[in-house]
């Protein structure tokens, strides 16, 4: 089962904007959003998200969205994945730089975590499957 | 302090000790992953390492042990965003270590 709340629960000003939101998309809104809009008093992530992924830093929103992408991928989260490497392959107008970014410091991890070595254990077993 | 810092530092304040439907203990617990009963735990266990596991199943159980949905959202943030703490600090202190400066100056 999954929460009637985040499907129903919002206040009136935010259902507006999901409504808005699947009028305009053409495409029901996504999960996170529904999570991120609903009692914006406690959770209320989005602040800290929009400095973190657009606010002023040394790196660029693409490198900030490469980062994103792979703590996705030992997340095992494809969804995110997903959107944090379109957005990420967007700003640099290379998506297969992306994918191989990827790929190659995926492979230097799985070369640092040596079978059998326990120190490694979780992020064995946190690794993504494809 | 940068402004991502207090961000951060207000965040897990408002999901920690701002008013909640759940108990300040309960979600504590979840955000530390420790101290829980079944089957509460099963569930913050899977939401802090393999979220993707989370079935159906999982959240009606602790509906049947007497959770609310508002309290069920509290804990999972609060997983969440206490996993997500740890491996922020975990990567600070790394990023420290790598590069030689001292924990804490940032």
């Amino acid at each position: 089962m999954r929460l009637e709340i985040l499907d129903r629960g919002h206040r009136l000003g935010t259902k507006a904007l999901l409504a808005l939101i699947r009028l305009v998309s053409r495409q029901p809104v996504v999960d996170a959003v529904k999570l991120a809009f609903y009692r914006p008093d406690f959770y209320g992530g989005g602040d800290l998200s929009h400095e973190a992924m657009r606010g002023p830093s040394a790196w660029s929103i693409g490198d900030r969205e490469l980062m994103a992408a792979f703590v996705s991928k030992v997340n095992e989260s494809q969804f995110c994945i997903a959107a944090h490497s379109a957005t990420s392959g967007l700003w640099y107008g290379d998506h297969e730089k992306v994918v191989a970014t990827l790929a190659e410091v995926e492979n230097r991890a799985d070369r640092r975590a040596a079978p059998g070595d326990a120190s490694h254990a979780g992020q064995a077993h946190a690794r993504p499957q494809y | 302090m940068t402004d991502i810092t207090q961000l951060h530092r207000a965040l897990v304040a408002r999901v920690l000790d701002s008013d909640g439907t759940s108990p300040p203990g309960l979600r504590r617990a979840a955000f530390d992953n420790a101290g829980l009963s079944e089957p509460i735990r099963t569930l913050i266990e899977k939401v802090a390492y393999r979220a993707y596991s989370v079935t159906d199943d999982d959240i009606a159980a602790v509906r049947a042990a007497g959770l609310t949905e508002d309290q069920i959202f509290e804990i999972v943030v609060c997983a969440a965003i206490g996993q997500a703490n740890r491996q922020y600090t975990s990567a600070l202190a790394s990023v420290a270590n790598a590069t030689g400066e001292r924990e804490g100056r940032r």
